[in-house]
């Protein structure tokens, strides 16, 4: 590469960005070493005490040549040493906080990046009562770091790839080389490596393109995780993990429906209990999407159902309201979903505000004014506890989607359209595929072995394969003699 | 392609519903009296207020009466709609009233009107009333339910398993004796008791001690010729002991002079036993306890034990021979035994063509022996005395 | 385009699926009507015809086991004779969907929604069917499992509550019905129950994993159906007895009406006859991916043009079929369509025998 064509091109862009420092070092006679460093990527302290100390130590000039050139190469105290090719490369490397260092046709750039993150927290989307408590940050290495720490095997691989084109992201794609199945890295890394785009922000834009198939499903098919205690447990069943740079998100692939019922504190509680809870996971996420059709449709069509004492009760509250059933449902529930989406986005300190308004509207005031009946509070408020069970945004969507497509239909047609709105529900999740597999694995079709851990779970101690449906090598979890 | 199946999709969703009603626009009816006049049907619908709750007292009926008629069934129930702005709701129908107008002509439009309908459920029951009419009985108001006015269905099915005497007629076994050969039915009968001009009074659930009320009578039966025989309590007891409907029923026996003693039956299973010649033979066996002891002797000595046992014996079978003599004497089979002799010794008698209340039942001999097992119950070992 | 695998297990969830979609309003009135009080016997004797009929179908599974029906009519036929049995076997198939769906319909107009127009149900309930059409085999065996464990539960608690209604007099009198009237019952009900298993021609043996056990489970599973139906019919005749079964057109779905659990759950007929329904559809929609199948061989077009197609060549006939046969329902009524069904099994039990004797005459190599 031609330096001084360099050079103008990095003092072109200084004028623009101020930010990028140049700093001509003279080490003898018509030899100068220019240090380039962008200031607000790096950390100011470790330029100085690594890189231009070595250039202040003075028993280095006067030496030959060569000898020189070879120092700067080898000597300076930097272990991330990388050799810059091209232009495109420099401009990478000096915006992800690495120091260029340009003599005599030989460009290295050394890693002297700054901390631009926030310190190992707990995780904000994923509460814990009981395990481990950090979660992932934005920063790629650091990530790698918890995980790292957890797996120490010596199968445990890393793929990089660089995604966007002003971008230059960097992501990661790990799997263990002893259990994953290679069809599956591969189809992940080629999915990737085939991305045309030109930045991305988070590694959850990548959902889309890892899963092209499932567009028209509305269950949520890819998973992501902040926590590390869950990524290897994922790592350890042969599934395959993407990571990047300043995404404090990692995706999981493949992802199957029963992964979403699944917790990584059940295998640190008692197998009664965890299983319990499975169950109950299960059982309101069924309750969250019918509840308020069923209802629906009992009332205004199958009234037969309702024991006559609680007929003549409704049929009392139900007297006072202006509205048809359908209308009513409709509106507390879209109050509902206003109520929770201003929850999620309000300051903390607002929040108390928030939920006086709450308690009005879906309270008392409403119903003594005329234009709701309490068991219509009682519905909607039994469906939208139950679907708070579920911490992960994405299943919040579908079962929003699928009440109010089985609200509709209950609507039109009573119980038997209730039916055939769950009917298509249903068909839409058995025909879902992962990477090739049915998204409802184990469940159906039902494999009667890997029932020791889909909903009701066994001892640790007597789990002792890894789910065969995600990898079929290397299938005993063995323990280290 | 897929802006059509979208617009096919909405256009679909606009369709209207056609079976949709909301609730307050109901008319629960809980009870139905069916009756006839000349050639036109009487029906009358008994239909649920829905009365504003948490007030003190009651200011107004909790129920209302609507009567219609027509040529039909289906007339007469329709043109109560010119009276009433709810729509007819009704599965929770609890009891049905068959006036004897209607028993004496042909039962076939009822039955056929009540199994035809797809909302009516097969549990309500079926009862008539020999002295007031259907809509004296839907209109009373003595025992006030918010469910059903007079909860005749509750005391129907109590008084079945709780007193003996009585008997519950579920829809379900109605239409099956109607269609089988050789069995008639039987009716708990409905009356009011004391003055049936004030029962419909709402002042008269103000007062502890009511001055009409409803009371289930006794069991009532019609032959083929729409005559009613009324069974007292001795042969009601013996009908109930044959078909196996006895559940807790109690049972005094008299043991001398104004003494008596009572036994509560736990179980009780009788059959018939197969004709031998001419004789068919019915078998019983009993258990019970000895809840009332008031005569002479020691209760645990074990041949007053066998005594007492002896005298219920004979008191049971005392009922059962009233029964079946009074079945032979109307020429009403209600017990059913043609119908077991059809079933089980089908070359006895040929059904269908032979009349076998007037012949077969009739020259029919029968031959009665019951087991009777009794225990002691309660705090008291021996007796008061 | 036969891509997909399928267990043992999700193989014989399909055929106990399958089998069931006649119940309701065909075989049980008319086995009720003709056979009377010995309908266990007449269940027993088509229980073992069902066998024999198990193992026709043996027979023709196992020969070419890589090929499904269309593939082993082109190989073994020429392409004349060929065509016109596809021909023969889609009007038999479609005929069949046709009734099912009708029934199904006609019940749902008389049951359920009494004033909503029938073409109206019809549509509702095709929409289902319609997006299965796009999928293949694998997604209706996942729904085929959903269908079984949820239907044999209900089941199970239909007639666990019904059993306090249970009278055993019922049963009497056990009349020696005529001969010709317990086989014609028999023979009928193997055919309607039992011969579903021949659409199942249409999955190629390879497409099972270990597909040695494959007759072990059909056993099985056959087994376990028929306990269900005799427990239902069971359950029909110890509640209602004979006489009173005989008046309605859905005995199965009036006995639910006697369901009365400690006085609160009462009148459910409406929700514990779902299970049948979900039988009946999922048998339409099978039969109607058998025909897409059949117009993919047939016309030799691609997948998603067969998806098209048979929308327009299944779909829209149906619907016209029910719009035009709503002034004729009552007498359709009349009609017992398990002679219907019966004949239509019967005739597609030949036709596969017919190309098992002509491909076992040419030894046709694998």
């Amino acid at each position: 590469m031609n330096i001084s064509e360099l050079i103008k091109y990095l003092e072109n862009l200084q004028k623009d960005m101020p930010d990028i420092i140049i700093r001509k070092i003279k080490v003898g006679l018509f030899k100068y070493v220019y240090v380039i460093v962008d200031q607000t990527v790096s950390s100011s302290d470790r330029v100085n005490d690594f890189v231009l100390k070595f250039f202040s130590n003075k028993s280095i000039f006067g030496s030959s040549f060569k000898n020189f050139k070879n120092a700067i190469i080898s000597n300076i105290p930097a272990i991330n040493y990388k050799n810059v090719r091209s232009k495109d490369e420099l401009v990478e490397f000096l915006f992800s906080g690495f120091t260029i260092v340009i003599y005599d046709g030989e460009v290295s750039a050394y890693e002297t990046r700054g901390e631009l993150d926030r310190g190992i927290n707990e995780p904000s989307s994923e509460p814990v009562v009981r395990g481990p408590k950090d979660s992932f940050t934005e920063n790629y290495e650091k990530n790698i770091g918890l995980i790292r720490k957890r797996l120490k095997s010596e199968y445990l691989v890393l793929k990089e790839v660089t995604v966007g084109k002003e971008s230059k992201s960097k992501v990661g794609i790990m799997y263990m080389s002893n259990i994953c199945e290679d069809e599956l890295k591969n189809e992940v890394i080629k999915t990737l490596e085939n991305i045309n785009i030109d930045g991305v922000t988070d590694v959850n834009n990548f959902k889309s393109y890892i899963d092209n198939n499932n567009r028209f499903t509305f269950f949520p098919t890819c998973l992501y995780t902040e926590k590390p205690d869950d990524v290897c447990r994922y790592l350890l069943e042969g599934r395959v993990i993407v990571t990047m740079d300043n995404s404090p998100s990692i995706l999981i692939a493949p992802t199957f429906f029963i992964d979403f019922f699944h917790n990584s504190e059940d295998y640190y509680h008692k197998p009664f209990f965890s299983s319990f809870m499975r169950i109950v996971r299960f059982v309101s996420f069924f309750i969250a999407i019918v509840t308020p059709a069923l209802f629906i449709a009992i009332v205004t069509y199958d009234q037969e159902i309702i024991p006559v004492s609680l007929l003549i009760n409704f049929a009392e509250q139900r007297n006072n309201v202006p509205f048809p059933v359908i209308i009513e449902a409709f509106l507390l529930m879209f109050t509902f979903e206003l109520l929770y989406e201003g929850d999620a986005r309000t300051p903390v300190n607002r929040g108390t505000s928030l939920s006086i308004l709450g308690a009005l509207i879906l309270g008392d005031a409403a119903v003594q004014a005329g234009l709701i009946s309490p068991i219509m509070v009682i519905v909607v408020s039994v469906s939208a506890i139950s679907s708070l069970i579920f911490t992960y945004y994405d299943i919040q969507g579908s079962i929003r989607f699928w009440r109010y497509l089985l609200m509709i239909s209950s609507a039109l047609f009573g119980i038997v359209g209730f039916v055939v709105g769950f009917l298509i529900l249903i068909i839409n999740l058995c025909s879902v595929k992962t990477f090739g597999k049915p998204y409802t694995l184990p469940m159906l079709p039902f494999l009667k072995n890997e029932q020791a851990d889909a909903v009701i779970r066994r001892e640790i101690k007597h789990i002792k394969k890894r789910p065969t449906y995600i990898t079929k090598k290397n299938v005993i979890r063995e323990d280290s003699k | 392609m897929k802006k059509l199946l979208l617009c096919f999709v909405i256009l679909f969703m606009c369709s209207g519903c056609y079976n949709y009603t909301e609730l307050n626009e109901l008319g629960i009816v809980s009870a139905l009296s069916i009756s006839k006049k000349d050639k036109d049907y009487l029906v009358d619908m008994q239909i649920i207020n829905i009365l504003e709750s948490g007030e003190n007292g009651l200011t107004e009926s909790p129920i209302t009466v609507i009567s219609g008629s027509g040529p039909t069934l289906m007339d007469a129930i329709r043109s109560m709609n010119l009276k009433s702005s709810k729509i007819f709701f009704s599965p929770d129908v609890e009891y049905v009233i068959l006036d004897k107008s209607v028993i004496k002509d042909d039962l076939d439009d009822v039955v056929d009107f009540l199994a035809r309908d797809t909302k009516l459920s097969l549990n309500f029951l079926v009862v008539t009333s020999l002295e007031n009419s259907g809509k004296d009985i839907l209109s009373s108001l003595s025992q006030f339910n918010i469910s059903s006015a007079n909860n005749l269905a509750s005391i129907v099915s109590l008084s079945e398993e709780r007193y003996g005497a009585s008997y519950s007629l579920n829809f379900l076994e109605y239409l099956r004796v109607y269609l089988e050969k050789g069995v008639n039915h039987v009716y708990p009968n409905v009356v009011i008791k004391n003055d049936s001009k004030k029962s419909d009074n709402i002042d008269d659930l103000k007062e502890s001690d009511a001055d009409s009320y409803i009371e289930i009578d006794n069991l009532v039966t019609f032959n083929n010729k729409g005559e009613a025989t009324i069974l007292d309590k001795s042969e009601a007891f013996g009908y109930n002991f044959l078909k196996n409907h006895i559940k807790n029923a109690t049972i005094s026996v008299s043991c001398g002079k104004d003494k008596y003693f009572a036994i509560e039956t736990l179980k009780s299973n009788f059959a018939f036993d197969g004709i031998k010649g001419n004789k068919l033979k019915i078998r019983g066996e009993i258990t019970g306890e000895i809840v009332y002891y008031g005569c002479d002797g020691d209760v645990d000595d074990k041949s007053v034990l066998e005594e007492i046992t002896d005298s219920f014996k004979s008191e049971v079978k005392s009922y059962v021979n009233d029964t079946v003599s009074l079945a032979k004497d109307t020429r009403n089979d209600f017990i059913g035994i043609g119908n077991y002799i059809y079933k089980n010794e089908h070359d006895y008698f040929d059904f269908d063509k032979e009349d076998w209340d007037s012949l077969g039942l009739v020259n029919l001999d029968y031959d009665i022996s019951i087991k009777a097992h009794l225990s002691k119950q309660g705090n008291l070992k021996g007796d008061i005395k | 385009m036969n891509k997909f695998k399928l267990s043992n297990l999700s193989f014989s969830l399909i055929v106990i699926s399958l089998i069931n979609s006649t119940i309701l309003g065909i075989i049980i009135p008319f086995m009720i009507n003709n056979a009377k009080t010995s309908v266990f016997m007449s269940l027993v004797y088509g229980y073992f015809i069902g066998i024999f009929i198990l193992f026709l179908f043996l027979k023709i599974f196992n020969f070419l086991p890589s090929k499904n029906i269309f593939e082993k009519i082109s190989s073994v036929c020429s392409s004349f004779v060929s065509k016109i049995l596809y021909f023969i076997i889609g009007i038999l198939v479609f005929g069949m969907a046709i009734l099912i769906f009708w029934r199904l319909t006609t019940f749902i107009s008389n049951e359920f929604l009494i004033d909503t127009p029938t073409i109206l149900i019809a549509i509702l309930l095709i929409l289902p069917i319609i997006y299965l059409l796009m999928f293949d085999f694998d997604v209706s065996s996942r729904i085929a499992s959903f269908n079984v464990f949820t239907g044999f539960l209900m089941i199970v608690f239909n007639v666990l509550a019904l059993r306090s209604n249970f009278n055993m007099e019922n049963f009497k009198p056990i009349l020696n019905n005529d001969f010709v009237h317990l086989s014609k019952s028999s023979i009928i009900f193997a055919l309607c129950y039992f011969a579903p298993l021949f659409l199942t021609l249409v999955i190629p043996k390879d497409c099972i994993i270990d597909n040695k056990k494959t007759s072990k489970y059909l056993f099985v599973s056959y087994s376990v159906s028929f306990f269900v139906i005799s427990s239902i019919i069971f359950t029909v005749l110890a509640v209602m007895g004979i006489s009173v079964s005989s008046l309605y057109t859905y005995p199965s779905y009036v006995v639910l009406k006697a369901i009365n659990v400690l006085n609160f759950i009462e009148n459910i007929e409406n929700v514990s006859i779902i299970v049948l329904l979900l039988f009946m559809s999922y048998t339409v929609s099978f039969c109607f991916l058998y025909l897409k199948k059949l117009i993919f061989y047939s016309f030799r077009t691609s997948e998603k043009n067969s998806v098209i197609y048979s929308i327009c060549f299944l779909v829209i006939p149906t619907l016209s079929f029910i719009m035009f046969s709503l002034p004729f329902e009552g007498f359709l009524n009349m009609v017992d369509m398990a002679y219907v069904i019966a004949g239509i099994y019967f005739l597609l039990i030949l036709v596969s025998l017919f190309i098992l004797f002509i491909g076992k005459r040419k030894k046709v190599n694998y």
